[in-house]
């Protein structure tokens, strides 16, 4: 009898990852995945390459549209949802070569049950073609992103990626000096 | 005299032991902490959540102090001085929302706060930082940009993960005030 039990016991444990491993994904679904240190530098090197293939069209447009999942979209208030291969390319070829103008910082990475979640700071500077005058001017047009990351076979993509324009709130009434100083 | 000699040994080697535990204890509260990639990456996703907190004011300013240890302070250094802190979840909190009643009232909302530069170094205990700020938004005005120094923290590995156990805003020498996300109500506007 106590043989039996200690049979059961040890087949038990024996099949326990199996038996997890084959849980319906409703199951493991709200766990977040746990991202190692070369993840988030995998993710961080996804949000730079797409200020550079944004800005310089690399590709004729394949730089831009590689860093999405095959069913990634882009999406923003002005462009709508944008999928697919060919269109994530006509919008990757950008206005002018090597024309760097969307600056990327606080970036936040954080994981979640499908992957990654993430948000990042874009700052837009409208800067001079060369050999034109000294300068640039920044623009009202930058804001963030709000992302989630996919880990595919290739690599870590853009599953979608948000444009959020910046909104420049100003309290009236309640626009009076506080007495700590501002952080 | 057996007893004694037994006795005595005894003793020289508790005090030995004593001796050689407090050298330990004394290298280790002195030597750098060994910080591993992870801990690298935690300490930059740290300084970026700071910029969402202070700029979105969320949860009345909580969110904010929850990214401090429990004594956990914040202070700002004007022209080589340093100010009152803002130590502990509540002054923090507090704070976060430039000591008004609410989010809303925040005198520097409508600015993005832009953390470049960030160095981090390890340190007894911990490890300490320095990120340049750069803000823009200021004054009511979108493309309106403003260097504003850097901090200077000190960051702690707790149970919770990485935290601020202090930062110090340090503006450059001469550099006695900063404009905020509001336009100015007499200041001329500028051009």
């Amino acid at each position: 009898m106590c043989r039996r039990i200690l049979q059961v016991v040890f087949a038990f444990l024996i099949a326990s990852p199996w038996l997890a491993a084959q849980a319906p994904p409703d199951a493991r679904k709200g766990r977040p995945m746990t991202l190692t240190a070369a993840d988030y530098i995998e993710i961080q090197q996804l949000a730079v390459r797409y200020s550079y293939a944004l800005d310089t069209g690399a590709a004729n447009g394949e730089m831009f549209a590689s860093l999405f999942a095959p069913d990634g979209v882009f999406v923003s208030a002005t462009r709508g949802s944008i999928a697919g291969h060919d269109q994530l390319v006509a919008l990757g070829r950008g206005r002018n070569p090597m024309y760097p103008r969307r600056f990327i910082v606080n970036h936040v990475v954080e994981p979640s049950s499908e992957g990654a979640t993430g948000k990042v700071y874009v700052v837009e500077v409208d800067l001079p073609s060369e050999g034109e005058k000294l300068g640039g001017q920044l623009t009202s047009t930058g804001g963030r992103y709000e992302d989630l990351y996919e880990k595919t076979s290739t690599g870590w993509k853009f599953k979608r990626r948000a444009f959020i324009p910046s909104k420049m709130a100003v309290p009236g009434a309640a626009a009076r000096q506080a007495s700590t100083p501002q952080q | 005299m057996l007893t004694r000699l037994t006795f005595a040994v005894a003793m020289v080697a508790v005090a030995f032991g004593a001796v050689r535990a407090q050298e330990q204890r004394t290298a280790a509260s002195t030597a750098n902490m060994v910080l591993t990639p992870q801990d690298y990456i935690d300490i930059q996703q740290l300084v970026a959540r700071y910029a969402y907190e202070i700029d979105n004011c969320t949860n009345n300013g909580y969110d904010y102090a929850d990214l401090y240890t429990a004594d956990g302070w914040f202070s700002a250094s004007r022209d080589g001085r340093v100010g009152n802190k803002s130590q502990g979840r509540e002054k923090l909190a507090a704070a976060a929302r430039g000591n008004m009643k609410t989010c809303d009232e925040v005198p520097w909302k409508g600015i993005s706060h832009l953390l470049v530069n960030h160095v981090i170094t390890p340190a007894p205990g911990g490890a300490t930082g320095k990120v340049y700020l750069v803000a823009i938004g200021l004054d009511g005005e979108p493309t309106k940009v403003e260097a504003q120094g850097h901090y200077e923290d000190f960051y702690v590995k707790t149970p919770q993960g990485w935290r601020f156990q202090s930062r110090l805003h340090v503006l450059a020498p001469g550099q006695a005030a900063v404009s905020r996300g509001t336009r100015p109500a007499t200041a001329p506007q500028n051009k």
